[in-house]
């Protein structure tokens, strides 16, 4: 049985398909990246994963128990975090939590213990201050919190770091990474950063489309072609350069202006021969360096085609 | 006890907010002031007519029942239209924020939502109303000979539930909006729609616009009891209705 499974899961808006035929299977226990590009449909998706929006095709199922819209049935076994959450203001952040336990009617004394667990965990403890006055930083780590109260079985997370500063995205993620083997993780987001650190499998979804699913391993050996990065003495890169560069057999292709990035099928001829037509051209070699291949470069291919 | 957890925040809500301070002080500034204003009003024209040398003639003394009259005028114009300010955003604020969404993913029902709504701000206006009706039958037996009348009670209990058909289309207006803007607007239109049915031809007795004249001439002998039941009647099933509506709408919207 999956955590989480949809089948051909389609939702419109005005003959608009903002989710097209999806078909997805994770894993329990797994963090699964869910990765696109702003407008892809990530948030679509996952409102109709939690039942709040309803699918105009296709059907969600989590944990075996189809997901309705509007229904109570699959509550206990999800949390959810929405890209921007809203507390309420005036609350404190145990209260909140208490807030939200009670609506699972969990019994006080545990819910109690539970709070005090959470808050350490997502590094609130000890916060006495009203919500009002948090960080976003600290709103989105009181939002995990939120979403773990029930004890979840999958928690859903829509791009929990999109909106915060370097150091805010490191303890989200931090926080992220000590939920593995507790908990399914369904995290989307379009920073690709973050799904290299902690996913375990990753869909990148594009207008709708699920492009390409597997492991981030699985991904890199069959998408990832070698790089070579390279910077010249002066900082401007001759075109002669590039020219020669393109007609050679090994490269397959190059982007960049100031700074090459070389992709290519034979990475011992690349650094045989690059030497030898800098040396030709006259060129001084500032940097070269090869580039272990990234999910960003499978990104680019399936976003932008390249 | 998990089916009021929900309205016990809401009631949290309130007690944390400015809408505890406004309502109670609207209700009972119109509850003292509408006694006050009933009593002297002769009196501030007689002076007036006679600093201009005007002639006003009073056919008649002011009674205790033009004050509570007078009250329940007041309330009818500008208490409930800060009613409806007060409590438009109650549904339409938690969807545009995202709060909604956060709760309604735990073990909460959209007609618990709704329902909790309703019954908190249903509380908070019985209190202010309350605190306004007392305001005004102590400023009424201060000034006037008397003030109690056989139907005083059900005066009181008739521009009620008047009330409470108001906050079922607040929270109608609130439910179908998008916008804050938008819940004000449907919500005035409502509640003038309410209050002019009173004037409707043919109908004009069933309404619950009524309800509001009758609050006012029982105590003055213009109607008589037998009056009340069918608009009263009316009343409490457009209020089930709008909260029915309210529910129903909810369910079906996508958050």
């Amino acid at each position: 049985m999956f955590a989480i499974e949809t089948n051909n899961l389609t939702k419109s808006f005005n003959g608009f398909k903002a989710v097209d035929d999806l078909c997805l299977q994770v894993p329990q226990g797994s963090v699964y990246g869910f990765l696109g590009p702003n407008g892809a449909g990530k948030t679509t998706t996952i409102k109709m994963l939690t039942g709040l929006s309803k699918p105009t095709g296709g059907k969600v199922t989590i944990h075996g128990k189809e997901v309705r819209f509007g229904s109570l049935k699959n509550r206990e076994d999800i949390g959810y975090l929405p890209d921007v959450p809203y507390f309420y203001d005036w609350m404190k952040p145990a209260e909140y939590l208490k807030f939200s336990g009670e609506l699972f009617s969990i019994e006080s004394k545990y819910l109690n213990k539970r709070i005090e667990y959470l808050l350490d965990l997502v590094g609130l403890k000890g916060v006495k201050k009203k919500i009002g006055g948090f960080s976003r930083g600290m709103k989105q780590r009181l939002g995990i919190a939120q979403a773990l109260i029930n004890e979840p079985k999958v928690i859903l997370l829509d791009e929990p770091t999109s909106a915060l500063d370097p150091i805010g995205r490191k303890e989200v993620m931090d926080i992220i990474t000590q939920l593995t083997q507790t908990v399914t993780v369904f995290f989307s987001t379009h920073i690709l950063s973050d799904i290299e650190r902690v996913c375990d499998r990753v869909v990148i979804l594009h207008n709708g489309k699920a492009q390409i699913e597997d492991s981030i391993l699985n991904l890199r050996q069959k998408y990832t072609k070698p790089a070579i990065m390279l910077e010249v003495e002066n900082g401007i890169m001759p075109e002669i350069l590039i020219q020669t560069l393109k007609q050679q057999a090994w490269v397959e292709s190059i982007f960049g202006d100031d700074e090459l990035k070389i992709f290519v099928n034979n990475i011992t001829a690349a650094q045989y021969e690059i030497t030898g037509i800098l040396k030709e051209k006259g060129i001084g070699l500032k940097k070269f360096s090869i580039l272990e291949p990234t999910l960003e470069d499978i990104f680019l291919k399936v976003v932008k085609g390249k | 006890m998990k089916y009021f957890v929900f309205l016990k925040k809401e009631l949290k809500e309130i007690f944390k907010t400015y809408k505890i301070y406004v309502l109670p002080a609207v209700f009972l500034f119109f509850g003292f002031l509408s006694p006050v204003l009933t009593k002297f009003t002769p009196e501030l024209l007689k002076s007036l007519s006679i600093s201009n040398g005007i002639n006003v003639t009073m056919t008649e003394l002011p009674k205790f029942s033009d004050a509570y009259a007078q009250f329940f005028k007041n309330l009818n114009q500008i208490g409930i239209i800060v009613l409806i300010l007060v409590f438009m955003g109650m549904v339409v604020d938690e969807k545009v924020k995202g709060s909604a969404a956060m709760v309604l993913t735990k073990s909460l029902s959209r007609t618990q939502f709704i329902l909790s709504k309703f019954i908190a701000s249903a509380i908070l206006f019985t209190c202010s109303y309350v605190i306004g009706a007392l305001g005004c039958i102590y400023y009424t037996f201060v000034l006037f000979p008397t003030y109690y009348h056989k139907y005083l009670i059900l005066a009181f209990l008739l521009f009620w539930v008047y009330g409470l058909l108001i906050i079922s289309i607040t929270v109608f207006a609130s439910t179908i909006s998008k916008s804050h803007m938008m819940s004000a607007v449907i919500g005035f239109i409502g509640f003038i729609l309410a209050s002019a049915s009173a004037m409707f031809p043919y109908v004009d007795k069933y309404t619950p616009g009524m309800l509001c004249v009758l609050s006012t001439t029982l105590l003055s002998g213009g109607n008589l009891i037998s009056d009340v039941t069918i608009p009263l009647i009316v009343t409490i099933l457009f209020t089930i209705v709008f909260l029915w509506g309210s529910v129903e709408l909810f369910k079906r919207q996508e958050l």
